[in-house]
């Protein structure tokens, strides 16, 4: 006779007692406790020291002391300027990157979802940027984009265009970085989205053909609103991910020229671990969470999200 | 307007799904696509839709060639069995779709889209989504978007499935009736007999990817050509008994009596078929067999084996020896282990052919 099941929480059975019952309700307590108590340790522990050190003047070369200061962080951060030009900045970054990559990952599935020969082996080949190091993609780009010696302006030359100066000059760097954003980041709302158009119902389309829709009028009426809830998913995540673009940036940029890619997360990293400024760079950091917060909230009202995900659950 | 499908096959790789079907469809004609699952009805009417294309041979329109033609260059409406909706839009949207597409005026769709919403009852549901709808109310509102145009043909593929057995018997009424007024050339698609025989003009009964019997609702019911057709169509079937046809037109049963009773017009029909071995069947309806007293002149005595009153009818299970078959009368006194006559009238007895044999015209 069994006595207990598979993960050791008493069996069913009849006559099982009160506290038998009862401790079934404990097991799940139980297994996600160790989690609960690695995410408190490694998460929510640092999350609430920073706050509390936002609040104080701590920088470490200055010796281990330091003294609590309210607000004044958050006070100086309101009137720093170079901060706020790396929050337009990044907004704008964040704009423009997701806007594009969304448009070709929507045009791309649609391209590879017709079953043409070789498009499943070219369908992978589009995944590699997605899955190189960010600091290999930097490297490489940064080599690529050289105004002299670079393959890129080479390239170019030879269909005649000329020089340009890539990431070197203040007025291009900004669009250099997206370019190579675009670039690393348009395979991973490709592969949702595409994933997303393979799991629509046929029917509907079917209908719209019967029903004398063209191409066009097929994919703005039955198509984009089918994937709207993929396209929302997508766009979100990749607006978090490209709101904290860090290390392909610094790699090509390091956050200029003339601070030209001066992103808020090369910002904060200046603030933190060059002039190791703490107490304020936690307090900058804690701004930067809020605006994140506020940005996919507004992106969330725009788009009905919590609405597309009642309806699905409704369904 | 007439539709011409002229020696088509459709093949899903070695799958042979369709085996050179050949019909005329009459302008305004109502013509209905009967089978059990997998005869390639569905597969017909979607070529005919230009949702698949024909591994061989052609299909045409109004005498126009539209074997390879976009469905959008067709002017066919279509309700589908699996309804077909776009899910992001109201029922509204949704019927109006196509009259959008076909830049109608706007107050002119919302007159059309409320018109045949109200006459397939989904004028309360207008401003629903599907997600919010019953499969029977899904169905009909994929109705109601084939309707509300003007085609030049109708396609239904089994567009009442859904409905329950009461709503549907009267939305087989509604179809009719609309798609009559209107003189619009439809084909339907079914596998429940009953809705074949109350709308078609024509049935077309198919099997294995072939259509095996085209003819009027009454005729497949009276005269079934094949041993398919004959068991497909009524409830409970036709009885069949196996018959052989000797040279010389002799045609022997294994109930001497019903040979005897056939008439001169079978023995005609018994005599074209060529199965090699001369075998046929004799059938006869169920309610078509007359039961007489046992022992009586031309009856054929029977053992009453199970006895089913239901109501209007009677169901009497009989076996003759190991044949068995089934009667269908009015109410009747006779209880199992009873011994009855059975006489099947000459005028109701017919000759019907295996299903493997051939048929010489």
């Amino acid at each position: 006779m069994a006595k207990s099941g598979i993960i050791g929480a008493p069996a069913l059975q009849l006559g099982a007692t009160k506290a038998v019952r009862a401790g079934e309700k404990s097991v799940p307590t139980l297994l996600l406790a160790p989690t609960m108590i690695i995410m408190t340790i490694v998460g929510l522990y640092p999350l609430l020291h920073s706050l509390y050190i936002s609040l104080t003047n701590y920088n470490p070369t200055f010796g281990t002391s330091y003294a609590f200061i309210g607000f004044a962080n958050y006070a100086r951060a309101f009137g720093d300027g170079q901060f706020w030009y790396s929050v337009g900045l990044t907004l704008a970054f964040t704009a423009i990157s997701v806007a594009l990559s969304l448009t070709l990952a929507v045009f791309l599935a649609l391209l590879f979802n017709q079953n043409r020969l070789g498009f499943v082996v070219l369908r992978t080949f589009l995944l590699i940027p997605m899955l190189i190091t960010p600091i290999a993609v930097g490297i490489t780009w940064r080599t690529m984009m050289m105004p002299d010696l670079g393959v890129l302006n080479y390239l170019l030359s030879l269909i005649g265009v000329g020089h340009l100066s890539w990431a070197s000059s203040p007025s291009s760097a900004l669009a250099s970085v997206v370019l190579v954003d675009v670039w690393q980041w348009t395979p991973f709302m490709f592969i949702i989205i595409f994933a997303g158009l393979r799991s629509l119902p046929k029917s509907p389309f079917e209908a719209a053909a019967i029903d004398g829709a063209g191409h066009l009028a097929t994919f703005m009426n039955v198509t984009l609103p089918m994937l709207k809830p993929v396209i929302v998913i997508a766009t979100l995540l990749r607006i978090v991910d490209a709101f904290r673009t860090y290390d392909t940036v610094y790699i090509i940029t390091r956050g200029g020229p003339d601070f030209a890619t001066d992103l808020l997360s090369v910002y904060l990293q200046r603030v933190n671990f060059r002039i190791f400024d703490l107490g304020y760079g936690s307090a900058l950091s804690w701004i930067a969470l809020v605006i994140v917060l506020v940005v996919v909230l507004v992106f969330v009202n725009l788009t009905g999200f919590l609405k597309l995900v009642a309806d699905k659950e409704n369904r | 307007m007439a539709i011409n499908i002229d020696t088509v096959y459709k093949q899903f790789g070695a799958l042979k799904v369709v085996n050179g079907v050949s019909v005329d469809i009459k302008d305004g004609e109502f013509f209905v696509m009967l089978g059990p699952s997998g005869c390639g009805k569905t597969t017909t009417l979607r070529m005919v839709a230009g949702l698949e294309l024909p591994t061989a041979g052609r299909i045409s329109i109004d005498g126009a060639d539209m074997t390879y033609a976009e469905p959008r260059h067709r002017d066919i409406a279509m309700a589908f069995q699996d309804y077909g909706l776009y899910p992001n839009m109201t029922v509204f949207k949704n019927i109006e779709f196509p009259l959008k597409i076909r830049k109608l005026d706007v107050r002119e769709r919302a007159r059309k889209v409320e018109d045949t919403a109200e006459k397939l009852g989904l004028g309360e549901l207008l401003q629903r989504k599907p997600s919010q709808l019953s499969g029977g109310q899904r169905q009909r509102v994929s109705l109601a978007r084939a309707l509300v145009r003007n085609p030049k043909v109708f396609l239904m593929d089994e567009p009442l499935s859904n409905l329950d057995a009461k709503l549907r018997a009267v939305m087989r009424t509604e179809i009719k009736k609309l798609v009559t007024n209107l003189g619009i050339t439809t084909i339907y698609v079914t596998h429940d007999q009953i809705e074949a025989m109350a709308m078609a003009d024509r049935i077309a009964v198919m099997s294995k990817g072939n259509m095996v019997q085209v003819a009027s609702p009454l005729e497949v019911y009276d005269r079934p050509k094949t041993r398919f057709v004959a068991e497909f169509i009524g409830s409970p079937p036709m009885n069949l008994f196996p018959a052989q046809i000797k040279a010389g037109g002799t045609v022997t049963c294994i109930l001497p009596n019903f040979a005897h009773s056939l008439c001169e017009e079978e023995r005609a029909f018994a005599a074209q078929i060529v199965d090699g071995k001369g075998g046929l069947l004799l059938g006869i309806r169920p309610e078509h067999l007359v039961v007489a007293k046992a022992g009586a002149q031309g009856a054929t005595d029977a053992l009453v084996e199970l006895v089913e009153p239901l109501g209007q009818t009677t169901n009497i299970y009989v076996s003759v020896g190991d044949v068995r078959f089934v009667i269908v009368t009015d109410r009747t006194t006779a209880k199992a282990g009873d011994t009855i006559g059975v006489v099947a009238p000459s005028d109701l007895l017919r000759v019907v052919a295996n299903d493997d044999a051939v048929v010489r015209h």
